[in-house]
Parts: structure tokens; sequence; C-alpha cells
């Protein structure tokens, strides 16, 4: 019994020592290691690292303008606000998502152009700088500087994040601190508050920004970019969709103060103008002026492939060369058999309603109507007649912008190495045709604009794109657009604006006789719509400029081709009708949005 | 009289099991004695299976080997109840299959020789047993690790006997399980036509063009799967095992050889692109008594795969031979250069011949030692043992790759042809890589094997074990775990049995104060049979019903390490300054969530293991295991905060179901035959997933409550008939619905189908795994063919390349040309939506390994000096059965196809 007593004492000890033993050399054994992490905490201790806050929110995920498609995947490459404007024939329909927007069944349950996960993942990291900033060590006089024009930074791009917002779905949740990701029910802010707080923060914004950076830091934002952005938001919000009773076919929807300011008050068209002017103001003082190094014939084209003295506000590319498939709007965008890209799949083909629109070299209109909105029959007016304007010769004396931004049969192509005549004709014994005979080459036009005709010499020639946001040009149509409503009819200022931005191209001063309209005030209005159309093409404006007028009829086209046969041009229908319902003035949220976020109440129709 | 009301309650008790479809069975064909005896692996030992009490089905590594053609995971179809083996791609390197235990929706545990291991390298020969663990008794003492189930494989050692050697050498060829079939020039352009006045566009092809396909360059009709690849491939494999010892010192040690060829024709003389995998096995397990009671063992593997493949990834070079319009090129022009033109530019020749090649160069070495010293000085039968393993793989892999200029023939006429030519060729691009993983583990345990009095069996168990795993070169923050774990297992006169089990396990991957559970579990048993009423039983020379119940965890890394913290990564960014310097940005990572844990299982299990009649044996069991705490996002809350909402320990699942395994085997003298039969089933369900929960009308949409394997689609209900009808319908948002497309509910009632509309249209998960072995031996000879099925397998063919002809080019023949296919059409998408329509059957019965073997006999292999010499005929998945016959039906998607197997080998021993 004894022994059997020492056994089981030996037996418990030995337990018990081989388990100490064990666990107290494994007592720290789970630690995680010393952090090389980089946390909330580690990010704002110095300037240069919190600028990688600010660095984030420049991204294309949550700053590119979306104007134009860059490549077939990912999911900013697959669609544009260029896609859903009237005027323009996109073949890839079934690859985008854009397809709902122009096809009528735009749902809660369609996938977004912009997410709106994005809009507030953006505010989130400008809130989280505006909370921290003042934890980062200043080390030195200079550094408090440049971490102050950071707050800026992060107040213009919250306002930016909400201007993009706004325009899609009208007034959004106004979120101004980090929230914990938990249980908040913020409704949606009226517009009228949203309006002011956009505003007030781009004033902070450009009370903060530097007037340029220094060179190493030119592309952010500005204090003219704040208060240009700020100019834009006013024009918007001063227009017909927010500023009038709320639109009829949202009649008792129950959150109507969302969707606009409810009345008509001709004041905030004087904000506007105001807002414009100091933009202005603020462009010349710093250094910006309208680019016109490259001759009115040239301008345009010029701008749109290199940053200029007139980018206020740009989305940059890193350095791409022309083979390279992350910029492949160009590439797209080819006529066949010129340089060293040979792809057939056009991507964006204006229709011959587009190229109708463009004015004649003298200011007057070669086009004025459709025959029971036809596009294959023009109503040819009398100055077109007088001009001898025959589709045969539809690109004889245009506007200068019509050559820098279309493609055409018979225009030239390939500058400097090449220079080869543009042959779109259908039949294949016509010899040096310039098109693949793709299946999806439909509408017979090409874009020219934003497409670097350098690149076809050579796979190895690097381009650094750039997609303006706002651009000088731009502010001055709105200036003159503010002015213009806020006087029932344009000043000699509103039209000296006007005017600057047509001669750069080359065209005649404003003539009212060439618009329509019974007063003078919607003559101006048609002369604006007319501009903002052909100097803005595939910048992203003319989706939301038709909406903002509450144009959204002028949405809803029969897409009308050119087809050239043995030389022989003629019009054709191209089978597709881009839709309108006025519901679109505000698009849908996801229902998955609506369901987990109290407070942010559905537009109305959907 | 007492007695037959105790047999008579059994009976109904059984029947009631069986009838409910509770009941599950599992054999093993052998006398009632020699099976209950047999020792079994479980977690960290062996035990009588008599005394088992958890559910647990075991194989032998000898049985696992008939089937073997080139990798490990494709040895278990259906072999074992519970184990669910899903088909992957046949090509070499590749080829691995997905396993999951009884519906669990992640890949279990796999546990070679006592650690986590990779079964990716490990020789069929190697394997004396695999076990698989189903139940959480049996998982247990693995805490975090044990909730998905385990697959315990555990290699052969040495045994005192003289010295064998075995050899086993075969050779044979593979060809893909089944062909698919494109349309060829005729039918593509005639189709083509169709679609394209159905689209109102003209004919593209007139009656000359498709009356001159194929007659010269000019008009292309290329089989591109004949052209590319070979009718069969080979396949070689051998085997010299080495296994004996002493006293002293017992060693098993065996070379494996595997040489399995891909199947593509084209060869480049300076590098050969076809995927191929050149693997050798080194595994060395050596047991030496140092002393009388100290056993040292040394485990030793190695395996080196030299695995080559094409530059071009597979999807790509798939896609191609599959959906190449049959006339849209040369492969090779009159010229001598590659065919092609702008929307065609990978020609499949090209791309293996010219396009470059990868080879990746996988090293691997295991070693293990463990000290064992019996402690019978301090008390009888108590024992400790100490085990450290190091495990390191290195994977070297190079490549090069390049554009090559395709061309295609302009218009014209005649033999003189003008080419147009797109990209161009460009210099090989060479690049490399290394990498390594390393793996070390500690581990102790003390055991207390009591010795039997009065009937009492007592077996305690106590281990501890470190893990620290780098999975990358530079891995600063390895994964470490640490494990305390007890056992006790009782039993009462081998007929009443007890095992409690648990583990107290930590892992790194959470919050200090937060980084241990405690997972428990507890299994009894009864030997009914061992019962005096039961013990003059004809019937039941064998019976046993055991339950069991615990909780076992899943330590699941999701979305990175330490997730308690939130991180900001590198991010975004842009080019900036008048020099375009890139930039690049912070943004923050996922918020932390300082209170996430492991995963939650808890299972019950019942059970019967019995014996019929002495020749037949069942092993039933029926499971209900219930997930909780599964980390998932909640989706209910309010996104607007704009930050990327963590994980959360909110998901919860259930699984349940039955398997079974019936068994017989005849005694007799001369012919001799058996049966193995093995069914397994299970249903999932979600029942808490973070979802926004629609309310209402939409409430259909919600997928909480539907299984997790569940595939989504609009319900197809005909086709449209009419312009009235499509008038009529509610609008349909993917292209303008014409007369003969598909039309679709409109669950909602909008008017509009979108996404909306999409509800359970399947589940591609099968459920319901059949496993059939026959076999005899009869003097000299023997055979025996295993069939495995999967039922309740659906099809998803939307989205799927091959079911869309002239949106990605060609389509499967048998598809396009099937009745009641919709519409043909260029590009439009209404038909090609996830729908009920591109749902199909997809259940099947194959025929996975059948083997005729001849035995020399004994006197003839005598006078050669060997024991034992047979020769036999193996065919591997060499027959399928199943409605779905377009293509495979375990592998529908656009890739390199499953292969079947044909070999000749032989066995010597020595």
């Amino acid at each position: 019994m004894k022994k059997y007593i020492t056994y089981q004492f030996k037996f418990i000890a030995f337990i018990a020592i081989v388990f100490t033993l064990i666990v107290s050399c494994e007592q720290d054994f789970l630690e995680k290691p010393p952090a090389s992490d980089v946390t909330i905490d580690t990010v704002f201790t110095s300037s240069s690292n919190a600028q990688q806050v600010i660095f984030s929110l420049y991204e294309d995920t949550y700053f590119a303008p979306n104007n134009i498609p860059l490549n077939w995947w990912g999911w900013i490459g697959w669609q544009s606000w260029s896609e859903m404007a009237e005027d323009m024939y996109f073949p890839k329909v079934n690859w985008t998502k854009h397809w709902q927007y122009v096809d009528g069944t735009m749902s809660s349950a369609s996938s977004q152009l912009y997410p709106i996960g994005n809009l507030f993942a953006a505010v989130r990291s400008a809130n989280t700088y505006i909370e921290k900033m003042n934890e980062i060590p200043v080390q030195s006089a200079s550094d408090q500087t440049y971490i102050n024009q950071m707050l800026g930074e992060a107040h213009a791009h919250i306002a930016y994040q909400y201007f993009k917002g706004f325009r899609i779905w009208g007034s959004l949740p106004w979120i101004n601190t980090r929230l914990e990701g938990g249980e908040e029910a913020i409704p949606r802010m009226p517009f009228e508050a949203l309006i002011d707080s956009i505003a007030g923060r781009l004033d902070l914004a450009a009370s903060l920004l530097p007037e340029q950076w220094e060179d190493r830091w030119t592309g952010r934002f500005t204090k003219t970019a704040a208060l240009a952005l700020k100019a834009k938001v006013l024009v918007y919000a001063a227009s017909d969709l927010y500023n009038g009773p709320t639109p009829s076919y949202a009649s008792g929807y129950e959150h109507s103060e969302v969707l606009g300011y409810g009345n008509y008050d001709q004041q905030r068209w004087q904000r506007a103008a105001n807002a414009c002017k100091a933009a202005i103001d603020a462009a010349n003082a710093a250094g910006y002026a309208l680019y016109d190094a490259a001759g009115k014939e040239k301008n345009i084209y010029t701008l749109a492939i290199n940053r200029t003295s007139e980018h206020i506000l740009y989305q940059t590319f890193g350095i791409y060369n022309s083979g390279s498939w992350n910029y492949a709007y160009t590439m797209m965008n080819w006529p066949y058999g010129i340089g060293w890209y040979n792809r057939a799949d056009i991507a964006y083909q204006p229709t011959f309603q587009h190229v109708d629109g463009y004015q004649m070299s003298n200011g007057k209109f070669p086009i004025e109507g459709y025959e029971g909105s036809d596009g294959t029959k023009p109503n040819i007016s009398q100055a077109g007649n007088d001009a001898g304007y025959t589709d045969q010769n539809f690109a004889k004396d245009r506007d200068s912008r019509f050559y820098q931004n279309i493609v055409y049969h018979g225009a030239t192509f390939g500058e400097g190495y090449n220079d080869k005549l543009i042959n779109f004709d259908l039949d294949k014994s016509v010899p040096d045709r310039t098109h693949g005979d793709w299946s999806g080459f439909k509408s017979g036009f090409m874009a020219r604009k934003f497409v670097n005709e350098a690149l076809g010499e050579s796979s190895a020639i690097t381009y650094q794109p750039v997609h303006p946001i706002i651009r000088l040009a731009d502010v001055y149509l709105l200036y003159a657009e503010a002015l213009n409503r806020a006087n029932d009819g344009p000043n000699a200022e509103a039209i000296s604006y006007l005017n600057k931005v047509r001669t750069r191209s080359g065209m005649p001063d404003y003539d009212a006789s060439n618009y329509k309209g019974a007063t003078a005030e919607e003559q101006f209005q048609n002369a604006i719509k007319y501009e903002r159309r052909v100097e803005l093409y595939l910048e992203a404006n003319r989706y939301f400029d038709l909406r903002r007028w509450k144009n959204g009829d002028d949405l809803e086209v029969s897409f009308t081709g050119c087809a050239v046969n043995n030389g022989v041009v003629s019009r054709k229908d191209l089978g597709w009708t881009n839709k309108w319902d006025d519901r679109l003035y505000f698009h849908p949220f996801h229902n998955n949005w609506v369901n987990n976020t109290p407070g942010l109440y559905q537009n109305p129709g959907y | 009289m007492k007695k037959n009301i105790k047999i008579f309650m059994f009976s109904v008790v059984l029947s009631v099991l069986t009838c409910s479809g509770w009941a599950q069975t599992d054999s093993i064909p052998t006398n009632s004695e020699e099976l209950y005896k047999d020792k079994i692996d479980i977690a960290y030992g062996k035990q009588d299976k008599q005394n088992i009490s958890s559910a647990i089905s075991t194989i032998s590594g000898q049985e696992l080997v008939k089937g073997a053609v080139s990798n490990f995971g494709n040895t278990l179809f259906g072999k074992l109840p519970g184990l669910f083996v899903y088909q992957g791609s046949g090509e070499p390197g590749s080829d691995s299959p997905s396993l999951r235990i009884r519906g669990s929706y992640t890949a279990p545990l796999v546990i070679i020789d006592g650690f986590e291991r990779d079964m990716t390298n490990i020789a069929p020969e190697e394997v004396e047993t695999v076990s698989v663990l189903k139940d959480a008794a049996a998982t247990a003492i693995y805490g975090m690790k044990g909730a998905n189930g385990a697959i315990l494989i555990t290699t052969k050692r040495g045994r005192i006997q003289k010295g064998t050697i075995k050899v086993s050498l075969q050779s044979g060829v593979q060809t893909p399980q089944a062909t698919m079939g494109v349309l060829g020039a005729t039918d593509y352009m005639s189709y083509y036509n169709q679609a394209a006045v159905n689209d109102g566009l003209p004919q593209k092809y007139s009656a000359a063009d498709i009356a001159a396909a194929g007659s010269s360059p000019r008009y292309p009709d290329v089989d591109w799967q004949g052209l590319v690849l070979k009718d069969y491939t080979n396949l070689s494999k051998a085997n010299v095992e080495f296994l004996g010892g002493s006293e002293f010192v017992r060693y098993f040690v065996n070379f494996g050889f595997l040489y399995n060829n891909g199947i593509y024709k084209p060869e480049n003389p300076d590098f050969k692109a076809n995927p191929n995998v050149l693997r050798m096995n080194i595994r060395s397990n050596i047991d030496v008594n140092i002393t009388k009671s100290t056993l040292f063992s040394l485990d030793l593997a190695g395996s080196i795969n030299r695995n080559v493949y094409p530059a071009d990834n597979t999807s790509r070079i798939w896609t191609s031979l599959l959906t190449l319009p049959p006339n849209a090129m040369n492969p090779v022009n009159p010229d001598g250069s590659y065919g092609g033109s702008s929307i065609y530019l990978n020609n499949p020749l090209g791309m293996l011949e010219t396009g470059g090649r990868n080879t990746a160069m996988d090293q691997f070495l295991n070693a293990g030692f463990r000290l064992k010293q019996d402690l019978d000085v301090i008390t009888k039968g108590l024992s400790v043992s100490l085990g450290y393993v190091l495990d390191n793989g290195a994977v070297n892999s190079d490549g090069n790759w390049r554009y090559f200029v395709v061309k295609q023939i302009a218009p014209g006429t005649g033999d003189d042809y003008n080419y147009y030519s797109y990209r161009e060729d460009t210099q090989y691009n060479q690049w490399s890589n290394a990498s390594s993983t390393r793996y070390a583990s500690f581990d102790a345990d003390i055991r207390y094997k009591m010795p039997e009095s009065n009937g009492n069996k007592l077996d305690v168990l106590l281990r501890a074990q470190s893990d620290k795993q780098y999975r990358a070169n530079s891995d600063l923050s390895p994964y470490l775990t640490n494990n305390y774990g007890a056992r006790i297992q009782y039993s009462k006169n081998d007929t009443y049995l007890l095992e409690v089990a648990a583990s107290y396990f930590g892992s790194d991957q959470y919050a200090d104060g937060n980084k241990y559970g405690f997972f428990p579990s507890v299994s009894a048993g009864w030997v009914f049979s061992n019962e005096e009423f039961a013990s003059e039983s004809k019937t039941f020379t064998y019976g046993k019903l055991r339950a069991s119940y615990g909780i076992n965890g899943y330590n699941r890394y999701v979305n990175g390490r330490y997730p308690f913290e939130q991180f900001y990564t590198g991010g975004g960014g842009f080019p900036i300054g008048t020099n375009w310097s890139w930039f690049g940005g912070l943004q923050p990572g996922m918020l932390a969530n300082e209170d996430i844990g492991w995963e939650i299982a808890k299972k019950f299990n019942v059970g019967v293991d019995l014996e019929l009649f002495g020749n037949i044996s069942i092993e039933a069991d029926y499971f209900l295991n219930k997930h909780s705490d599964v980390l998932t996002i909640d989706y209910t809350k309010p996104a607007v905060s704009g930050a990327t909402l963590p994980y959360e320990n909110i998901g919860q699942m259930t699984d349940r179901g039955f398997d079974f395994k019936i068994g017989y085997a005849s005694q007799n003298d001369g012919f001799n035959w058996y049966a193995d039969l093995m069914f397994s089933y299970y249903t999932n369900t979600i029942d808490e997933m973070g979802e926004a929960l629609n309310s209402g009308e939409l409430e259909y949409l919600n997928k909480t409550g539907n299984s997790n394997t569940a595939i989504y689609g609009l319900e197809s209900i005909g086709y449209f008939e009419s312009d009235d009808d499509i008038q009529l319908s509610p609008e349909q948002t993917f292209g303008t619905p014409r007369i003969g497309d598909l039309k679709y509910a409109d669950q909602n009632n909008d008017n509009i189908i979108d996404s909306r509309d999409m509800v359970v249209i399947g589940d591609w998960r099968p459920n319901m795994d059949l496993g059939l072995k026959l076999g005899f031996t009869w003097n000299n000879f023997d055979a025996e063919a295993f069939l495995q099925g999967q039922f309740n397998k659906d099809i998803n063919l939307s989205g799927n390349a091959m079911a869309q002809p002239f949106i990605h080019g060609n389509a499967v023949n048998e598809i396009v040309a099937e009745d009641g296919f919709p519409t043909l059409s260029l590009s439009n998408m209404n038909n090609y939506q996830a729908s009920s329509y591109w749902i199909r059957k997809g259940d099947f019965v194959k025929l996975r390994n059948f083997e005729l073997g001849y035995t020399l006999p004994e006197t003839t292999v005598a006078r050669i000096k060997m024991e034992k010499a047979r020769v036999f005929v193996r065919a591997v998945n060499a027959l399928t059965f199943s409605i779905w016959d377009y293509t495979d039906p375990e592998y529908t998607s656009i890739g390199y196809p499953p292969m079947k197997s044909y070999l000749l080998g032989v066995n010597l021993n020595f």
C-alpha cells in the first residue's frame, strides 16, 4: 500500500513538473511580433506619412471624372458618363454597366457607375485627416503650413465627393466625423443645407490652400480649384432641376427636401455668378489662362492630351507606353491600318446627330432638326442651303472643334508620320480603307478627342494622359450662364466670356440670331448649351448638364450613323434608341444600401 | 423470457434507427474477431476498434494504391463514408481535388504522422492507413483546428521481421474522360447566318462560303482540339519499398517515382511546353530502441517535383481551343506564320509552340524526431514522449514568355496571299522566383495506460504542442498556436465505453485575453453483443451503439493577420508634380474587431457498428453539426461610415445527415468474393449570415435559410411565342427579347425582370456520395471494381462561354444543337443570364478503378528467388454514366479536363 502511494505521488509530481516546464517556456509564445505595421497611430506621426492619406484621395477610384472608358476590365474601365450622353454610339453595350442607364431599366438592383461606397470611403479618409491632423508633430513653420494646406485638401475632397454624389442621387447623408462603423442612422441632408455645407467646406479649403503648389506637388487642389469647384456646385444648384418646385414626376415624394430647394429663387443664380467671378479672379491671379498656344485649329485637341495652363483640376495617369493596356482608350479608338495599332473594334462612335450639331465656321447651324425626329431625314437650314450643305460634304467648313473632336470619312490622321486619308468606305473593293470591317463599327465616325495620334508611330512611345475635371473654359461658360440667368438676359460681361471661349477656337463672336429662343435669355442659354456640347465634349459634362437643365428629353435619341458606299455618303439608322425616363434625374440607391441604412431614403420612382 | 424481451427491444430500437434514416454503416471484410481487435488510428494514438466510441472511418493504404494515378487526393473518391471528394482539373501538377467532411463549408484538417501537413506530395505507397475523424469526440483534442473534421494519414513503419523488398512498376496511357466537341466550320457558319438573320442583319456567309469551308486557306475549317491535343499521353510510376527490422532497429524506406505527361501535341525542340510532372518521393521511417525502455524515431520524407507548364495560362489556352471560331483563321498560314486577327490574337498552336514555358521545381523535406520513454519504473503503463518536427519547402520557378505576330489573310482570290499582321514578335522575357515555407512544431505528451484489472481499462493522455509556421520567405508574422490537450478513455469489460477529451487551445490571431479557448467533448459506447442476453445471438455477432457530443473550434485566418487591429495599407496614389512622379497613398484597412475569435462547431453524433452472421459488417452514423460564430461581415450595419466593416463572429450554419458502410466478405476457400457499399449524405442551411434582410414582398431574395452552395438565377418559364407575348410580359432588361427567347418569371411582380428576380435555381455541390466496391479472388486471379457516384449535383452553365455561341466565338455543338436552345443571336444577352435553363442535372456514377491481377504460382516464383510476383491491368476512371454527356459531369468549366488511364503493372516481392 505504501509503495502504491509513493508511485502515485511520483506520478503526480512528474506530471506537475513537466507541465510547469512546458507552460512556463511558452508564456509569450503567442505574442504578436513587434509591429512594423502601419496603423492609424503611426500614420499621423509625421506630415510625410499623413500626406499619404491625402494622396489616396486622388486615386482614380475616388477622383476620376469617369469621362471616357480606359480599358476593357476593372470597374473604372467599362463605363463612363460619356456613354450615357445622347451623342455617342457605344457598340459594346452588353459589356458595360451603362446599358441600364440608357435602356430605361435602371432600378434599385442595378450596379452603379460610381459606387456610393467609394464616396463614403473617401469622405471617411478625409475626415480622418481632419480629426487626427492635430496629433502630427510639427517640425517647422513650413511643416505647419503644409499640414494646414493638407487640411484644405481634405475639406476640398469632401466637397468634391458630395458634388459627385448630389448630381447623381440628389442630397446624401452628410458625414462630418470618422464614424465607428456601427449603428448610426444619419438621414439624407436637405438639399439646401447640403449645398451650403459643400460651399462652406470649399471656402474653408480656399482659405487654406496655396495659389499654386511648388513644382513637385502640381496636380493637387489649389485655391483656384476649390473656388472653381464651388462655382460649379453653385451653378448646378441654381439650375432648373434643383432651383424650382419639386419635379412633377416626384409629386407626393415624402422627402422632397433632398431633391432640391422646392422653389425658384433668382438670387441663387447671382450667388453662382459671384462664385464664378471669384474663381476667375483667383485663376487670373494664380496664372491660369485659356490655352492658345497650338493655334485655333489645334487648341482643343492639344489640351485634351497635354496638361496646360487651363487645367485647374484634373486626373493624372502614370506614364504609359502606347502599347499599354492600362490606358487602352487610344487603341480602342484608332483607325485601322494607320501606324502600328490594328484593332478593328472601335469603342466610341459619335452619331450623325452629334456631327449635325456643329455650327459652320460662320457660326450658323447647317441643320435645324429632323423630320419627325428621324436622324436620317435632316432639315437643312437656310444657312445650310446658302453654304451649299449636303450630306456628301458634311465636313466642309465646320466649327474647328468638329475636326478636333471627330474622325470622319475624308479626315486625315497620323500627323507627322503617316498623314493618311481616312476612308470608311464599306465597299470591300475600295482600296486603302481605314476600318477593319468589324460588324460593331456602325456609326461611321470615331472620336479624335483624347486620342493621341502620335502614339501610332511605334509601340514604344510613352504618354501621360490627363483628363480635365474642371478647366478654365468650363468656368467661363458657367459664369456666362449664371450671369444670363441672374439678369434675365446676357449682359456684356456674359457675352464677352462666351466669346473668349469661341475666339480661342476661331469661331465668330456670339450672334443671338443664330440661336433659337423667344427671349434674349433663351437664345443665350441655347448658345451656352451649344458651346458646352462641343467645347467640353467627352469631359463628363453633357449628361449632367442636360439633367440639371431639365432637358432629359434630349437624351432620348434614335441613333443615326454615316454609311459610305463607293464614296457616296448616306445616313443609316443604327437600330438603337437611348431611352429617357424622368426618374433618371435622380438615380436609385442600391437596394442593399436602402435596406441597411436608415435615413438613406430611396429616390422617387424606384 | 427476460432475455428475449431485451433482444426484442433491441431489434425495435435498431429498426427504428435504420428506418428513420439515421442509421449508418460501414464495414471491413474480415471476420469479427480480427476486425474489432484492429488498432485504429485516432488523434495522437491508436485504439482498439472495439473500444472506439467516436465516429471514425478508416481505410488501409493498400486499398488506395489501386485507384492511384498521380495525386493522393484522387484515391479517396467514395472510399470513406462522410468524406466528399470533388474532382478538379486533370492538368499534371494542378490535379488536386477538394475535400469536404460531412458538408462542412471548408476543407478539413490534414494530419500526416501527427502533424498538420499537405497531402499533395505524399505517395499512396507510403501510406499505412487513412482515417477520417468525423465527430467532435474524435477531433476535440485538435482544439481550434477540428471543426471541419480531420483526415489522419499514417505512414508505414518497420516491423520485426526479415527484410522484404517490394517493387511495383506500372506504366500506361491516359486520355480525357470526356471529349468536348465544338462546331465545325460548316455548322458554325450556318448557325451564324441564322443568328444574324434573327438579329435583323444580313447573312454573313454565302452558300459558296459555306460550301468552300476547309477547301483552301481562305476558307479555314479548323478542329483546334484535334490539332493541339494528343489522343492519349503517357504515365509511369515506380515504387520500391524496403521494410524490416529487429528488436533494436526497425525501418521502412520507400522510393517513389512518377512521370505524368500532358496532353498537348505541339512541341518546340528548344523547350517543351507540354505540361508534365516528374516527381520523386523518398521516405525513411526509422525506429531505434536506444535502451530497453527508450524509443527514438526518426522520420524523413522528401519529395522533388519538377513541374513544367506553358507560359500562357491554362484557361486562356482552353478558351481558345473551345471558343475560337473554326473559320476565323488558319493555324498556320501558307507563308508559315501563325494565323490570327485583331480580335483573335490567341492562336493556341503559337501559344504552345512559341509562347514560352514555365518550370517550377518544388522541394519538400519533412523531418520528424521523437523520443519516447517508458516510465514503468515509476508506474506501470506510464510513458512520456517528446517530438520535434521541422518541415521545409522551397519552390524555385522560372520561365520565359513572349508575344508573337499573327497574320490574317487579306481579302482576295487565288493562291497569292496578302496579309494583315497583328502584334509583333518580341524577345523572350525571362523571369524567376524563389519562395519557401517552414513549419516547426514541438510537442510533449504523457500517457498512462493503466494495467487492466477486473475488466477496467483506463487510458489517459496529457499533451502540449506549439506550432510555428512561416508561409512565405520573409514572413514577419509566423502563424503561432499552442495546444494543451487531455483525453481519458475508460472501458468496463470491453462493453461500456466512455471517453472524455478536451483541448485548451490558443492562437496568436486574437487579441490579448482572448487568445485561448476550451474545447471539450464526451462520447460513450455500449457493446451490446458482449452482454449476456446477446452473447448467443447468431444474428448480431457484434454490435455496438455509440454517441458523442462536443465543441470544436476553427482558427480561421480570414482577411489576413491580427484582425483585432486596424491597419493602413498602401493603395491609391497618383502621379503628381511637373515631372509626374508617382506618390503612393495609404488607405485604412478593415476596421479592427477586438472581440474577434474562432469559429465554433457543436457536433452531435450517434452511430452503430454491427456484424451480422459473422460476415456482414455495418457502420452507420447520424450527425447534427451546428456551426456558430462563423466569421462574416455584418451587412446590416449602415455603411455611410465609409469604413470597411470587419469580420465578426455572427454567422450560423447547420449541417446534418448520415453516412454508412456495409461490407460483406465470403469465407470460402478457392473462390472468395467481397463487397463494400459506402453512402454519405448531408444538408446545409445558413441560419445567419449578416445579411441586410429584405422584408415583405422581397423576402424571397434573402439568402439566409438557403444552402451555402445554392445557385441563384432567374427562373426560366419557357419562350416568347409572339410579339404580343413580348409586349404583354414583364420587361426583360438584358437586351431586346425576340420570339423564341427565354422568358423569365417576375418574382416580385414589378413588371421588370432584373436581379431582384433571382431565386435559388440549384445547388452546385452534390450532397450524396456513393461508393461500391466489388471484388473476388479465385485461385491465382484477383479482380476488383470500384464504382463511385455523386447525386443532387447541378451543373451551372450560366456564364460558361462554351454555351454561348458567337458571344465568345465557338461553342459546344451538343448545346447549340439542343432541342429547345433559345433563339440564336450574335449579341443579345437575354438568353445567357443566369437562369434555370442553364441548370442541368449532373448526377453521375464512375468506374473509378477496375483491376485484374494474376499472381504467379509460388513454386514458379520461388525458383527465381522471389516471394511473390503479380501482374495486373488497371483502369482508372474508365467509365462514366451520367445524364449529362456533353462534357465530363464533374468538370464543366473551360480548362484541362480530368483524365482516365489504363495501366499495366507488376508487383514483385523479394
